[in-house]
């Protein structure tokens, strides 16, 4: 792959012209700036869920997983059982009252439909649908940041040490890599779910966990490619004939080769951890935080003898939905920034 | 060549262990067991732990149990969405595509980043309304009925195996004797050819029960396979239209289509496999999700209390229902043979890819000319 900027921009000012230059390819490219804007409004909703629930928002009624709306009520005759048709009625009575008799109207919690209270209605157990929605944005986004950084800091530093040193420090490397490329990372984090130390990962834990088996595995693999073949130009020798010490070497004239290259990587692996975060709450694994995962849990756990035809779907396909989208743009960018680092041949 | 088998063999061994350690680490440590689970020292379990891999009983014990099925589903879906991939992604990657290049690709990545319980829940919905059934438990009756043999999976398997091997050979022998068959010969044989051989050995009728009953988990997957394959031919399109000789085909007059056919297209394969290695395990653990999405509610499920099929009615005997099965007992043995079993198939199949490459690719057999 050769991705990088434009070589031997040294100076401040060419420097300045490469970065620019990135940005208007990356503005040409179509699915690039669809990540963007994406991602730029799934920052929004996850830096407005706190400023909301802290202001305007009750947190009795707006918390994702306490809060509770009590004009969702729906009331409910409980009759003597004649056909199933009722008999579906009177579990959902009994659910509520266990004492009901026939006769009685027994009052249970309904979604509440859309309006402007609750622009997404509620899920059956009075929960805000929009506030779920921002709540998991903010814990997606921040688990998400902490993969990002984790695996271009991990991916970077394995493929500048390998790649410098070479030899069988390189050897090791590549080895432990591929290892770790066995295994499949959402996997391992679905485990972790259930270790003994699951209590303390929280958004941040877990993406710095997951940035690190990523980082040092699939995306290493990738960086390190860059890296040896980024070593072998003729600029690195020319930087050690100048006298200039391992250290300069590797940070100003290795690792600034590395960077698209690991950013693209990273943010290709953070797309594989918002998937794997989400299912591991869909698990109800996690179960001490809030997530989309837990969303998607609770619409899918309703208890209802009419079956999956009375499952929650808004629920269900918001959580879906948000999850997707983010993976994705994550993913768009990616692609976008792909296009924006990959100059065109001739003008190499 | 054999050298160069050899040498892989030996370094994905050494990779196997080194991955089995790190599990092994991971398991004893964190995961939660009864009181006395280990006993001993963390070397004696370790060593013990290594001498009973080395007898081979888990690979032997996962043969008839849950891996033919997961491995059907991966051949289906990978057989299925690496062609149609392969073509979409060429086209997204070519310069001059006229339009929906991009829609392409964002379609792709939506494809590939699909929550998978989203997409199954989808797929059981869509079927239900047209069954005017509660789920999709009718699919039971296939699998009650006993017809669903490890056995006929293995078979299933091997017959796959030995056509494409044989299609393969076919295809090289006559290309090499300059004889031009259309693309399109070779896939039909490749598609009939086992259909034909399951008809003479009388199996035919358990063949269709299995994939009637796999058919839902093979369109997920093939679902998500078929966005990752996209985005990753269109990568090694755009790498292989840089190549010189594009440039002097199309400064010969070459049509445009031929020169994206023909030159970038086929070029751009090898790279795509060694690209594919990589994806490999990520395939699977999609694989896997959909697999246990599937039998929800069997799981952490109020819902599915007392069933073994979950809220759907329906389950796939795949290796993730051993992994999570044995997740939710606290038995880290079981969940980490599962592991190990997965690792040695993900070892296997980059094996595969990789003499594959080597066969196509004659650049890597001879070392130091590599570019």
């Amino acid at each position: 792959m050769s991705i990088e900027l434009t070589a031997g921009a040294d100076t401040r000012g060419a420097r300045r012209k490469a970065r620019a230059a990135v940005w208007t390819r990356f503005r040409k490219s179509v699915p690039g700036m669809t990540g963007l804007v994406l991602l730029v409004i799934f920052a929004a909703m996850a830096v407005a869920y706190p400023i909301l629930i802290r202001t305007v928002w009750d947190p009795n009624i707006y918390d994702p997983e306490t809060g509770l709306d009590i004009t969702a009520v729906e009331k409910l005759y409980v009759e003597e059982v004649i056909d199933p048709a009722t008999e579906v009625g009177r579990v959902d009575a009994f659910l509520a009252d266990p004492f009901a008799k026939p006769g009685d109207i027994v009052e249970v919690i309904a979604p509440a439909p859309t309006s402007l209270r609750h622009p997404l209605g509620t899920d059956p157990w009075g929960h805000d649908v929009l506030a779920m929605l921002l709540a998991g944005a903010s814990s997606a986004f921040v688990m998400a940041v902490a993969a990002a950084i984790t695996t271009a800091v991990v991916s970077i530093t394995i493929a500048a040490v390998a790649a410098y040193r070479g030899g069988w420090i390189d050897n090791a490397l590549s080895n432990f890599s591929g290892a770790l490329l066995l295994l499949p990372v959402p996997l391992l984090m679905i485990i972790l779910g259930t270790s003994t130390i699951q209590a303390s990962i929280g958004p941040v834990q877990f993406g710095f966990i997951y940035g690190l088996l990523a980082g040092a595995g699939a995306a290493a693999i990738v960086v390190r490619t860059q890296a040896v073949s980024t070593m072998r130009r003729g600029f690195i020798d020319a930087a050690r004939v100048t006298g200039a010490r391992g250290t300069r070497v590797v940070m100003r004239h290795l690792v600034p080769h590395l960077i698209p290259l690991a950013a693209v990587a990273m943010l290709i692996g953070v797309t594989g951890a918002i998937v794997a975060d989400a299912f591991v709450s869909f698990l109800a694994y996690g179960e001490n935080r809030f997530s989309w995962g837990t969303m998607i849990n609770s619409a899918i756990r309703f208890p209802s003898l009419r079956g999956l035809f009375d499952t929650p779907w808004h629920v269900l396909i918001v959580g879906g939905v948000a999850v997707s989208l983010l993976a994705a743009s994550f993913y768009l960018v990616a692609i976008g920034l792909h296009t924006a680092f990959d100059t065109p041949k001739f003008k190499r | 060549m054999i050298e160069y088998i050899a040498g892989r063999v030996l370094a994905g061994l050494v990779t196997l262990w080194l991955f089995v350690t790190f599990l092994f680490f991971m398991a004893r440590w964190l995961m939660p067991v009864r009181e006395g689970f280990w006993g001993g020292s963390a070397w004696d379990n370790y060593t013990s732990f290594l001498s009973g891999l080395a007898g081979a009983d888990i690979l032997r014990s996962a043969a008839r149990g849950p891996l033919p099925w997961t491995l059907l589903i991966f051949v289906f879906a990978v057989g299925i969405a690496f062609p149609i991939g392969h073509k979409l992604g060429k086209y997204a990657g070519w310069k001059r595509t006229p339009s929906g290049s991009a829609s392409l690709t964002i379609g792709a990545v939506l494809m590939y980043t699909i929550f998978p319980p989203l997409l199954v829940f989808g797929l059981v919905m869509l079927v239900s309304r047209f069954t005017n059934d509660q789920g999709i438990g009718f699919l039971r009756t296939l699998f009650n009925e006993g017809r669903l043999d490890s056995a006929v999976a293995w078979s299933m398997l091997i017959t796959i195996a030995l056509v494409t091997t044989a299609v393969a050979a076919a295809a090289w022998t006559t290309s090499r004797a300059q004889r031009r068959v259309p693309v399109l010969v070779w896939a039909l044989l490749l598609v009939a050819v086992p259909f034909l051989v399951w008809a003479r050995r009388g199996m035919l009728g358990e063949v269709i029960d299995i994939l009637a009953y796999l058919a839902l988990p093979i369109i997920a997957v093939t679902i998500l396979v078929a966005g990752e394959v996209i985005l990753v031919s269109k990568v090694t399109t755009e790498e292989a239209a840089k190549e010189d000789f594009v440039f002097t085909a199309e400064a010969k007059g070459v049509p445009d289509r031929q020169v994206r056919d023909h030159h970038v297209a086929r070029y751009g394969l090898l790279p795509m496999l060694n690209k594919l290695v990589v994806s490999v395990p990520f395939i699977l653990v999609g694989l896997m999700i959909v697999e246990i999405s599937f039998g929800w509610g069997k799981l952490s499920g109020a819902t599915g209390e007392g069933d073994p099929f979950g809220t759907f009615g329906y389950r796939v005997p795949g290796l993730s229902s051993q992994v999570f099965a044995s997740l939710e007992n606290r038995d880290p043995a079981t969940v980490m043979e599962a592991l190990v079993v997965v690792g040695v198939v993900v070892l296997v199949i980059r094996l595969l890819i990789e003499v594959l490459h080597a066969a196509l690719d004659p650049r890597i057999l001879t070392p130091g000319r590599q570019r």
